[in-house]
């Protein structure tokens, strides 16, 4: 009885958990499962929605409901967002980078090597197409734009790829990328093609680059300096050239004022001359002597005699003193 | 109470089975449906599908492109220049009962799809000089890669195999041949700064020899025109003097000039021996007289 007892007890105390238990467990798993059921998507994305397995809707930004699990999936596709592929290069952020010479060195059209890091940006145009049409769409993406990348430099100089020929090179890259991805259909759309950075191989190579930088500088340099020359050469030679003329003009004026001195004066004493002739001449002629006979002795030299040939003339200040 | 257990255990086992022979094909999928190990169906849209619980079973294969890298290898060129090509092919499976037949597995596929590409690129690479291979404006890479594929696809047709494309992804020199190109690209390099130098130095030497020749000419003629204008003076001068002393004025004229003529002459302590009929005895002689 005691045992019937416990029993009976036994069950009217167990009977009601387990359908209690049952139903919390039901309630539980279907909360879940409904809000489970709700999904939202950003601006930058759309909700591609498959019903068992196949795409049935394609939803854009909000919140969604779907079945679930089994019934209907959810896969969402950032179709908004400009992605950025690197090739040749990783962005470490921070300003830091690391190459990756695997995929940045090429060989030019003149038989040169390059490094070229450069970037694609690109968005998926058609999630479907994205998901579904290829594996790896974005190892399609690298791959096809490294080989539209060798292909344009392989057929550019390497003084184009350095310099002038970047902006030509990456439209080119560019287009043969976009016909690539048109054969390929893999719902991805290429916006642009941006080369980062392209530099000589290694760093002699660079040093040699930089050295013919510098061979242009002393080029110029040199033209300056000889420039520099003429303009203060030039001017130098005007200046002298100048002052030979001035020179010059001085002389011959001076000259001329030299002849018209000599004759104002020729013509007062003229004037005297011709007037007084034997007195002028005779004055002159003392004075003249006067000043020179001092210091001399003088011969004359006497051809009409025979006996006496040199006249002794002795000077009038001795004759006073002997 | 048996009954009730025995009923669960047959909804139970129903729903399994219902399960079991259900199946869902994913978009980008093929599925095929094999009974006994033969494939009797293939399912290639996506969607909910029946099979036979326990006798089917099902064989998953994608309906997509496939990008498959070949590992880079060395190539001789039609002039035995050595290159490295590295190539990339997108393939996909066009019919997988064929493709399960003769290869079954994608990594077999992988390895003829190897094989295929190595051979034909070997072989298509043998017939072209190494320049043509790398600038595709001389010849045509992009022709290139098309035989590449043609051939490729050829060869893999009978596999259930399409071959979308065969490309070139990398071509470059082997590595023991870079340094070689190092060093030319430096003499190169070297070689036009050097050019820069000499024409440089040229330039500048050019503008300082004109520079000269014009300093030169500046002065010579200057120094022409100076003696022309000295010239002017000196004629000036003689023809002033020569104005002033003509006619009758010439002998007192001689006169004056040969007592400076003496002035000049007889300065300081000299002896001077005259001939009787000197101009300057003469006057000594007016003296005596």
């Amino acid at each position: 009885m005691e045992v019937i007892n416990v029993g009976g007890n036994f069950k009217k105390v167990a009977k009601p958990p387990i359908k209690l238990i049952v139903g919390v467990i039901a309630l539980i798993a279907f909360a879940l499962l409904f809000f489970n059921s709700f999904y939202t998507v950003t601006d930058q994305e759309q909700a591609v929605v498959l019903t068992f397995g196949k795409v049935t809707n394609i939803e854009g930004a909000g919140i969604h409901f779907k079945l679930p699990r089994p019934i209907q999936s959810v896969v969402k596709v950032p179709v908004q967002m400009t992605q950025k592929l690197e090739l040749g290069y990783r962005d470490q952020g921070n300003g830091n980078y690391i190459t990756v010479d695997e995929e940045s060195k090429m060989i030019t059209g003149d038989f040169n090597i390059v490094k070229i890091d450069f970037f694609i940006e690109w968005k998926v145009s058609d999630p479907k197409k994205y998901l579904f049409n290829s594996e790896d769409p974005k190892g399609i993406l690298r791959d096809s734009s490294l080989s539209a990348a060798r292909s344009v430099v392989g057929s550019t100089s390497i003084d184009d790829v350095l310099t002038s020929g970047k902006i030509a090179i990456e439209n080119e890259i560019k287009e043969k990328l976009i016909a690539y991805l048109d054969i390929y259909d893999i719902g991805i759309q290429v916006l642009d093609v941006k080369i980062q950075d392209s530099e000589p191989p290694t760093e002699e190579v660079k040093q040699a680059f930089k050295n013919v930088e510098n061979a242009k500088q002393s080029k110029e340099t040199a033209m300056n300096e000889a420039n520099k020359y003429k303009n203060t050469e030039i001017p130098k030679a005007q200046a002298e050239a100048d002052r030979i003329l001035r020179n010059a003009e001085s002389q011959k004026q001076t000259k001329i004022n030299e002849a018209k001195g000599e004759v104002a004066k020729f013509l007062k004493m003229y004037e005297e001359y011709k007037n007084f002739e034997d007195i002028t001449k005779t004055r002159l002629y003392l004075e003249t002597m006067e000043e020179i006979l001092p210091d001399i002795t003088v011969y004359i030299e006497d051809d009409s005699s025979s006996v006496q040939k040199i006249v002794p003339l002795k000077p009038f200040n001795s004759e006073g003193g002997e | 109470m048996i009954k009730k257990i025995l009923a669960g255990c047959v909804l139970v086992f129903a729903l399994i089975i219902l399960l079991s022979s259900m199946f869902i094909v994913t978009e980008g999928e093929y599925v095929c449906i094999r009974r006994f190990g033969k494939i009797i169906d293939t399912k290639d849209s996506a969607g909910l599908y029946f099979k036979m619980p326990f006798v089917d079973s099902k064989l998953t294969l994608p309906n997509k492109k496939i990008l498959y890298n070949l590992p880079a290898s060395n190539v001789l060129t039609k002039d035995k220049k050595d290159m490295v090509i590295d190539n990339y092919i997108i393939w996909y499976i066009s019919d997988p009962v064929e493709f399960v037949k003769s290869i079954g597995y994608i990594s077999e596929a992988e390895r003829r799809i190897d094989a295929a590409v190595y051979n034909t690129v070997k072989n298509t690479m043998g017939t072209l000089e190494q320049n043509s291979i790398i600038n595709e404006k001389l010849s045509g890479r992009g022709e290139f890669d098309k035989i590449v594929t043609d051939e490729v696809a050829r060869q893999l047709s009978g596999y259930g195999i399409t071959v979308y494309d065969v490309k070139i992804k990398k071509l470059d020199l082997p590595i023991e041949n870079e340094e070689t190109v190092y060093q030319r690209m430096i003499s190169e390099r070297e070689k036009i700064a050097e050019q820069y130098r000499a024409e440089g130095e040229y330039e500048a030497n050019k503008i300082k020899n004109e520079v000269d020749k014009q300093v030169n000419i500046i002065i010579s003629e200057a120094k022409a025109s100076a003696q022309e204008l000295i010239g002017e003076g000196e004629a000036e001068y003689i023809k002033i003097l020569s104005e002033a002393y003509s006619g009758e004025k010439k002998e007192f004229y001689e006169y004056i000039k040969t007592l400076e003529a003496m002035k000049a002459s007889l300065k300081g302590e000299k002896t001077l021996i005259l001939p009787l009929d000197s101009p300057i005895t003469k006057y000594f002689k007016d003296i005596d007289n």
